[in-house]
């Protein structure tokens, strides 16, 4: 008897094993970065994501994965516990800990989010280990045509008529977007001059007394609450600025879609034409958020 | 050098007083873009907006550099420790705490006088909390209350440690920039009230200033010469705890201003603190409003955190000062 119970307890440990392989054969993934996280969705491979970032949040479904660490810095004990294939992040913040994971067995993909063309490179190199390269191709065709578009929508403003834009991404400090952030590219795709555009970094820390000097036209302040528009007007010295004297101030904008290199930096770009041109009314698009311009400070 | 040292005192304080404009004319011309001393006396147009946030940013930075030097003058008088500066007694954190967790709980957003409001309010709880662990008296009373002011600092900054460790990078941003020193976002009211409790408090200080000779001079010596060290010790230190906490609330923390310029001034007009007190106010103001142009013009539009350019200028000198010290020491006198 007993060894007839051993041998069904066997065969049964062994089939659980053959399924739990045969249901694994998916990749799993670990996402460490927002961007990807909704990248990897996009492609339809949400399901793959076995482990998220604390900062991953969009899409919705998302929410349901366990935290696996926080952006960029992954918890080993949880990442252990997952056993995923993959972990992927724009970027590890310490080195020692990619090193753990790969001796672990898992690999570590970094890939980088600081312009368009790694755009591109992250979305090909998923669609290669996520066996899904169609989705892939598809993706950067549809972010390269949706580029062009608002190219061309723009394209006959002359330099000197484009509005300038200072992009506050935060108000203590004040800083903004330099020419080494892919915002920049944004705004310049949307047919808008960066104020800070000349500047080789990705983001710094500026002066009021700049900010007045150049005298911005536009003022999009993404990160801020609804409240932020009222709040620089009545900054001191700013009403010389022609985005506050006409009123061209743009807050309270989901934050995640204008700072985060994926799939919805289309709709980025979109929102940022209907801010620098919110006259033209053939140029918005139905996906953007209609009620947008002129909502700030008001 | 020596010679300054035997100038009338109302004479010194009357040239210097005379320097200041002068300085803070020059400072008025460098910034993003550089405006001609003559432009800014003739009142060149547009530029209403730009000369008047360089004014208030070098107010500010004369009235927080002159409250810090001042301070540091009555601490290191008091303490008699040539190391002693304005943040010893845990100030510094104190009021760096208060300041994390205005921005953490997001009150700077309703409204941004929360952040001075907190950290002066939290700078005060912690003075009181070092005077109240240092108060076995006897001759160890000025090293109880340093000891007690470094433990309180230590207390305090792994508090602030934890805040930041749970902070988003946005919120850690202004956390660390304010650790760092900054004199722009001064609120005009906040920095005029600010500026009058320094002048009435330095006055105050000029007063005690007999008495702070004779404590320099040990217990001992000014208990013969009919000072109660102890009163006179928590009377001085009290003030100069309220400039620095009143300082530190607008401008975060800045270092080294403190430290290294009561240091000059002594070598440079003796140790005579009805002098110093004066005159800790004026260089200590001029010295920060110098390194604030530096701080924001040097890189514009980029700005370097003030406190860096303070230690560093104020680091080198200090190293300096610590050798040269071996070789002269006792060489600074006291008049009573």
């Amino acid at each position: 008897m007993k060894k007839i119970v051993k041998v069904i307890l066997s065969c049964a440990v062994l089939l659980g094993i053959y399924f739990q392989g045969w249901a694994g054969d998916e990749i799993k993934i670990v996402s460490l970065s927002p961007n990807l996280t909704e990248l990897i969705f996009h492609l339809g491979k949400g399901d793959c994501i076995v482990g998220r970032s604390s900062a991953c949040d969009y899409p919705e479904e998302v929410k349901k994965i366990p935290v696996a660490g926080k952006f960029g810095a992954p918890s080993m004990e949880v990442v252990a516990r997952l056993r995923p294939d993959y972990v992927v992040s724009s970027g590890i913040k310490d080195e020692g800990v990619r090193k753990n994971i790969e001796g672990l067995g898992i690999k570590v993909l970094l890939l980088p989010n600081e312009t368009i063309d790694e755009y591109y490179l992250a979305v090909s190199e998923l669609g290669k280990i996520l066996d899904c390269q169609n989705e892939a191709e598809k993706e950067i065709l549809r972010v390269r045509n949706i580029i062009a578009e608002e190219k061309k929508l723009t394209e006959g403003v002359p330099v000197g008529k484009r509005p300038r834009v200072y992009l506050e991404v935060w108000d203590n400090p004040l800083m903004t977007v330099g020419k080494k952030s892919f915002v920049n590219d944004l705004i310049s795709i949307s047919g808008g001059v960066n104020v800070a555009g000349q500047e080789e970094i990705g983001y710094l820390k500026c002066s009021r007394e700049w900010i007045i000097l150049s005298k911005p036209e536009v003022i999009v302040a993404p990160a801020m609450g609804k409240f932020a528009g009222a709040e620089i007007k009545k900054r001191q010295g700013w009403g010389e600025t022609p985005a506050v004297k006409n009123d061209r101030i743009y807050v309270g904008m989901d934050e995640s879609v204008i700072y985060r290199l994926g799939p919805r930096m289309t709709e980025a770009l979109k929102l940022f034409r209907k801010c620098f041109y919110p006259e033209d009314k053939s140029s918005v698009n139905s996906n953007g958020k209609g009620d947008l311009a002129g909502q700030g400070g008001k | 050098m020596r010679a300054l040292s035997k100038v009338n005192t109302g004479l010194l304080i009357c040239a210097s007083i005379v320097f200041l404009p002068l300085v803070f004319w020059i400072c008025l011309c460098f910034g993003t873009v550089f405006i001609s001393p003559l432009d800014l006396l003739h009142g060149a147009s547009g530029l209403g907006v730009i000369v008047e946030l360089r004014s208030q940013r070098l107010l500010a930075g004369f009235i927080v550099g002159g409250t810090l030097a001042v301070s540091g003058t009555a601490y290191q008088a008091v303490l008699r420790n040539p190391l002693a500066e304005p943040f010893i007694l845990g100030i510094s954190g104190g009021a760096g705490l208060g300041a994390a967790i205005s921005i953490a709980l997001g009150l700077t957003a309703v409204s941004f006088l929360f952040l001075p409001f907190l950290s002066f309010i939290s700078a005060l709880l912690i003075l009181s909390l070092v005077l109240l662990m240092a108060r076995g008296v006897g001759s160890e009373y000025s090293n109880n209350i340093m000891l007690s002011g470094v433990v309180a600092g230590t207390l305090c900054s792994s508090m602030l440690m934890f805040i930041i460790s749970i902070l988003d990078n946005h919120k850690l941003n202004s956390v660390t920039w304010w650790m760092l020193g900054n004199l722009e976002q001064g609120n005009l009211t906040l920095l005029v009230s600010t500026g009058i409790a320094a002048v009435a408090g330095t006055a105050v200080l000029f007063l005690y200033g007999r008495e702070v000779n004779a404590l320099t001079l040990g217990d001992e010596m000014a208990f013969y010469l009919g000072v109660n060290s102890k009163t006179l010790l928590l009377a001085v230190l009290g003030i100069a705890s309220l400039l620095t906490a009143a300082a530190v609330s607008i401008s975060g923390i800045i270092g080294f201003v403190g430290l290294v310029v009561p240091h000059i001034l002594r070598r440079m007009f003796g140790a005579d603190h009805r002098k110093l007190f004066p005159l800790s106010l004026l260089y200590g103001g001029m010295f920060l409003m110098v390194c604030d142009t530096f701080a924001r013009s040097v890189m514009s539009p980029r700005e370097i955190p003030v406190g860096i350019i303070t230690s560093l200028i104020g680091g080198p000198f200090f190293i300096w000062l610590l050798n040269r010290k071996s070789s002269r020491i006792g060489s600074g006198e006291a008049t009573v």
